[in-house]
């Protein structure tokens, strides 16, 4: 070896260097902010908000993270555990991905919420009912739960979230999630749960015409009569009940009118939605009892209904 | 018709960029990749460019690192060879190695291209659950490789250190991520070269423009195809750069040998990043992620960016000889340590600049890293500990 005296000054300057770059590093605070201030890359950040959505790309996470204005944070080769409605508190650097905010996130801490409804100092959850210190309303709230008991640490303000109530008019089903309109409103709502239609009322966050839905109520729409189910405009949901009048069988699609004491209305069930509705065309007839809820549909001047649900 | 002049046209703008990237120190493709915002909605001309800018950038970066010791990330490795090689007369040599490296290795690409096709993704699903083993076997291979145990001690040692020095870096906001890597290299591979050569040297050597290379057929071509071979690993896996492929090519080879196949490496990853996002739909570059923006890739737009990449590569090549020629007549009538003290004044000035204290720091402390392994006698690539560190630990 050549040059020990040099070897050992520029190891001893090595190793120094490193120590002070690793205090320099330690003392790095992030700059707390609120993601819609968010914008220079390179800029270490505190941000703090909802995970409004989760996408999973092979061993990656993407999570939308939502405190007024939303940004992505990616968790590469993830294995935690995240849900939506989560309260995320993130470290990082702030990244551009395809034109696109990141915050790469050196630390984080998950918290779960819970969202509800009070009415009486009972707060409704999607996880059950708690007894709670709140003001009759919808509540965002961080809290630990014993029993029945929730104590409340930390509520997030209202106008982080939408409230929302109608009638939904169309939905589906994704691998895990349910994704519904309602009646008269451009925003499409998702929730982790299935439902139907039915009048529909609770609160979520809107990011992009898109509403993650975080607490809700459901319930069947009201049974109508056929007559003023017929008053209804194109596209509304109903539910009427009734009794076959007559079944006709074209090309397998079958059409069933149907009657009540106030009239009668045409349900055509087409032969590909017969196997998801639960109808066999052989064994349904003429005098049955049946309740049909579906969508008001105007085929040439005359309404007839699109179910989605006969029982 | 029309499509073709414009294309050519568009291959002119990316070349002329490409040069003045790869001159500039510290100006790496991606930096520049921001102003491509200009050419947002030119769909397959926006990408002839970008293509054809980081094709040319691969030619022209080996340079500054070869003339003045200034490397980047993509010829950090090489600076020492090619330094060694400016020392002994032969910096001409050296820039025509690297120019040989790649235009071969790009040749190689081109004609591997459709199988590659087919065989990226069977090669990604395949290796890639297993890359953290795979970069723990080189990194134990490339430390055993030493001669000695007490030399294989240093290599440990100094990976290490490395390692821990990249992991505080590269993991933590001391200076904004997309100039990190520029301290880091300068430090490590740059100022360290440069301190290093001006102990024993106080003037240039004479440098002869002559066209010989004292490389046999066989060794050039084999190290096209090792060149090659890194740049598809790199291009296939996250998390590998050009560095860490530069650091198995390392291996057992001679200073000439070395650079043909480390100038490989860069331009066979520029093409296969173009493969791979086509392939299996993963940008590993950020001219490929830019590309991405632009254009929705099917095979006849691969065909027609990897001919602008050819067209690019000839006038790469030509012109890294021609400025190589000017600027080696220039360089032996100056002296060599006012040379070295100026362009290490120069490096310092534009990190301070770029990067700031901390930036200067963290270049300080690369280079006392850097030094070491010429001290000691070990080979350098154990410095890219910088980056595998970091990758094992998030692998492993």
């Amino acid at each position: 070896m050549r040059d020990k005296g040099l070897v050992g000054g520029a190891t001893f300057c090595a190793v120094t260097g490193l120590a002070i770059l690793c205090i320099l590093a330690h003392g790095i605070k992030p700059e707390e902010m609120e993601i819609a201030s968010v914008r220079e890359p390179g800029a270490y950040v505190a941000c703090e908000g909802i995970v409004g959505s989760l996408r999973h790309s092979g061993d990656h996470l993407f999570v939308e993270l939502f405190d007024g204005a939303a940004v992505i944070v990616p968790f590469f080769n993830f294995t935690g555990d995240i849900s939506v409605g989560d309260f995320l508190s993130v470290e990082g650097m702030v990244s551009e991905y395809k034109g696109q905010l990141e915050i790469i996130p050196e630390h984080y801490r998950v918290t779960p919420m819970y969202y509800g409804q009070c009415s009486d100092s009972l707060f409704d959850t999607l996880h059950g009912e708690f007894h709670a210190d709140l003001s009759p309303g919808f509540h965002a709230v961080i809290g630990s739960a014993e029993g029945d008991h929730l104590t409340v640490e930390k509520e997030l303000p209202e106008t982080l979230f939408v409230p929302f109530h109608g009638t939904i008019s169309w939905c589906t089903t994704h691998d895990t999630e349910c994704e519904f309109t309602l009646y008269g409103s451009p925003l499409h709502f998702f929730t982790e749960h299935f439902l139907g239609l039915g009048e529909i009322s609770g609160f979520g966050i809107c990011i992009e015409q898109q509403v993650t839905v975080l607490y809700y109520q459901w319930k069947e729409l009201p049974l109508e009569s056929i007559a003023e189910v017929k008053q209804k405009p194109e596209g509304y949901p109903v539910r009427v009940q009734g009794i076959i009048e007559s079944v006709r069988n074209s090309n397998r699609h079958l059409f069933v009118v149907l009657t009540d004491s106030t009239g009668c209305i045409l349900i055509p069930i087409f032969k590909d939605q017969q196997e998801i509705l639960g109808i066999d065309a052989e064994t349904i007839c003429k005098g049955q009892e049946i309740t049909v809820t579906g969508i008001l549909h105007i085929y040439q001047g005359t309404p007839e209904i699109l179910p989605e649900v006969v029982t | 018709m029309n499509e073709v002049f414009t294309l050519l046209g568009a291959c002119a703008a990316g070349c002329s960029l490409g040069v003045v990237t790869g001159l500039t120190p510290g100006i790496h493709v991606n930096t520049v990749l921001p102003l491509m915002g200009f050419f947002s909605g030119s769909g397959k001309v926006g990408a002839a460019v970008i293509f054809s800018l980081a094709v040319t950038h691969t030619f022209l970066d080996f340079i500054p690192s070869t003339l003045f010791g200034v490397p980047d990330g993509d010829t950090a490795l090489s600076v020492l060879p090619a330094h060694q090689l400016l020392l002994e007369g032969r910096g001409y040599e050296a820039v025509k190695l690297t120019v040989i490296g790649s235009l071969g290795a790009l040749m190689v690409s081109g004609v591997l291209v459709l199988p590659m096709v087919y065989c990226i993704p069977f090669l990604y699903n395949t290796v890639h659950p297993y890359i953290g083993y795979i970069l723990l076997l080189i990194v134990g291979f490339i430390i055993l490789s030493e001669r000695s145990l007490k030399s294989i001690g240093w290599a440990c040692v100094i990976f290490l250190i490395s390692g821990v020095y990249g992991y505080i870096v590269l993991s933590n906001p001391l200076v904004a991520e997309d100039f990190i890597l520029f301290p880091v290299f300068s430090g490590l591979f740059g100022l360290s070269t440069l301190l290093i050569s001006l102990r024993g040297h106080s003037e240039l050597p004479l440098q002869p423009l002559d066209s010989r290379i004292h490389l046999r057929p066989y060794q050039v071509v084999t190290n096209i195809l090792k060149g090659a071979a890194a740049g598809i690993m790199v291009s296939l896996f996250p998390g590998v750069c050009p560095a860490h492929a530069t650091a198995v090519m390392s291996v057992k080879s001679s200073p000439r040998q070395f650079l043909v196949a480390v100038s490989g490496v860069n331009t066979a990853n520029a093409v296969y990043a173009l493969v791979g996002l086509y392939t299996i739909g993963k940008a590993r570059s950020g001219a490929v992620l830019a590309i991405q923006d632009l254009i929705q890739l099917d095979f006849s737009t691969v065909v027609s960016l990897l001919a602008c990449g050819l067209v690019a590569a000839g006038v790469a090549s030509v012109t890294a000889l021609c400025i190589a020629q000017t600027l080696l007549k220039m360089l032996p009538t100056i002296s060599y340590k006012y040379l070295m003290a100026f362009t290490c004044s120069i490096l310092v000035f534009i990190i301070s600049i770029i990067t700031g204290f901390t930036g200067l720091l963290v270049m300080a402390v690369g280079c006392c890293i850097g030094i070491l392994p010429l001290l000691v006698g070990v080979r350098r690539s154990h410095c890219m500990g910088t980056l595998l560190f970091p990758v094992l630990l998030h692998y492993l």
